[in-house]
């Protein structure tokens, strides 16, 4: 890494800051050819670095709640799309807007984490929660 | 509502109600995605009051402020084994990177994340795979990769060739022959490895031939 940045160092540019990841080859070359000058670690790279353990487990939940609930929605919607052809008009249009619904479930099922700051299990729990909610109001509309 | 309508609903419901066995473990990771937002909003200079002036030493202490909190969690007895765990962790690595963590809010300016140069170097990549229609831009950054980002910053605007111009009637001769033989000598590093790879035989072939050239004729019995 340090006979990388030669060529750098031997245009004698003022150098005021460095910024890299935090890689410890990359720490330690820049740290060597400008040791007087500030240097910062990217700190997107620091938090991602730092919250790799939690971001996994968060993986894990995110794949075993979707291996649970993924089959079940999937054969919910075989029905749903066998039924709906022979379904009278409206009642076609009410299973078609619940097909949709479980469209959203498969969607929040198969969010990505995308780190540091996306968690799939806590955005998949959010959308759920929310699913959860906007059902609860369609049976209650439905009931009056 | 129709049976059907109302038992598709009731089945949808009872499929998304079953993320309640995760309900623990989801409790766990938002706590454990709360403590990255919580040092990002600290770094992201979020919390400043308005009026404060920000620097390395406002930011740092902060940040200090809250890994003491946190490392009291450690043993206090209120996490479970996966969050002390992660979290002692997290504490670990921004304990190691402390020094080089907060330096940017000094000098205006200085960016907090590398993202903006991994964003040009993409669109370095992207440029290149336009222009020659390749996927892979590996041979071009072997030969070239030292300059490429010199060369596209060159080319910029006016000020930035002038730059260029000015340098290069500063440059010194024997520099510029150094320099010149050293990026010839990587030409044909990496073409011997192209040879090497893509048409063995004949590359071997060829050494076989320079090897025979090279030795001294045998003298006859």
């Amino acid at each position: 890494m340090k006979a990388l940045l030669a060529p750098v160092v031997a245009l004698k540019v003022k150098v005021l800051g460095t910024i890299t990841d935090a890689q410890e080859s990359e720490l330690k070359a820049v740290e060597e050819w400008w040791p007087q000058v500030p240097h910062q670690v990217c700190q997107f790279h620091a938090l991602r670095d730092a919250s790799q353990g939690a971001f996994e487990a968060d993986k894990k939940i995110k794949t075993a709640i979707r291996k649970q609930l993924q089959p079940k929605i999937r054969a919910v919607r075989q029905q749903l799309k066998k039924q709906i052809p022979k379904a009278k008009p409206e009642e076609a249009e009410q299973l078609a807007v619940l097909d949709d619904y479980a469209s959203g479930i498969v969607t929040a099922l198969n969010t990505d984490g995308l780190q540091p700051f996306t968690y799939a299990a806590v955005e998949a729990a959010q959308a759920l929660d929310e699913v959860e909610a906007s059902l609860q109001r369609l049976e209650k509309k439905g009931l009056q | 509502m129709s049976p059907l309508i109302s038992q598709k609903v009731t089945r949808l419901k009872a499929i998304v109600a079953e993320r309640a066995a995760w309900a623990n473990q989801l409790t766990q990771v938002t706590r454990m995605h709360g403590w990255v937002v919580d040092v990002e909003h600290i770094l992201d200079e979020s919390l400043a009051q308005p009026g404060e002036t920000v620097s390395n030493a406002t930011v740092g202490s902060r940040l200090d402020a809250w890994r003491e909190q946190m490392a009291q969690h450690l043993s206090d007895g209120t996490l479970s084994e996966l969050e002390r765990e992660c979290l002692s962790e997290f504490l670990q690595v921004l304990s190691n990177l402390r020094p080089y963590l907060v330096q940017c809010y000094d000098r205006q300016d200085f960016p907090r994340t590398n993202n903006e140069m991994e964003r040009s170097i993409r669109g370095l990549k992207t440029q290149y795979r336009r222009i020659s229609g390749r996927k892979n831009w590996n041979v071009y950054l072997l030969r070239y990769g030292r300059y490429v980002a010199y060369a596209a910053w060159w080319e910029q605007d006016a000020a930035h060739r002038q730059q260029l111009e000015q340098r290069a009637a500063r440059l010194d001769r024997t520099r510029w022959r150094e320099l010149r033989r050293e990026t010839t000598a990587a030409h044909r590093e990496q073409l011997t490895r192209f040879r090497f790879r893509h048409k063995r035989q004949a590359y071997l072939t060829s050494l076989e031939e320079r090897w025979a050239a090279a030795a001294p004729p045998r003298s006859l019995p």
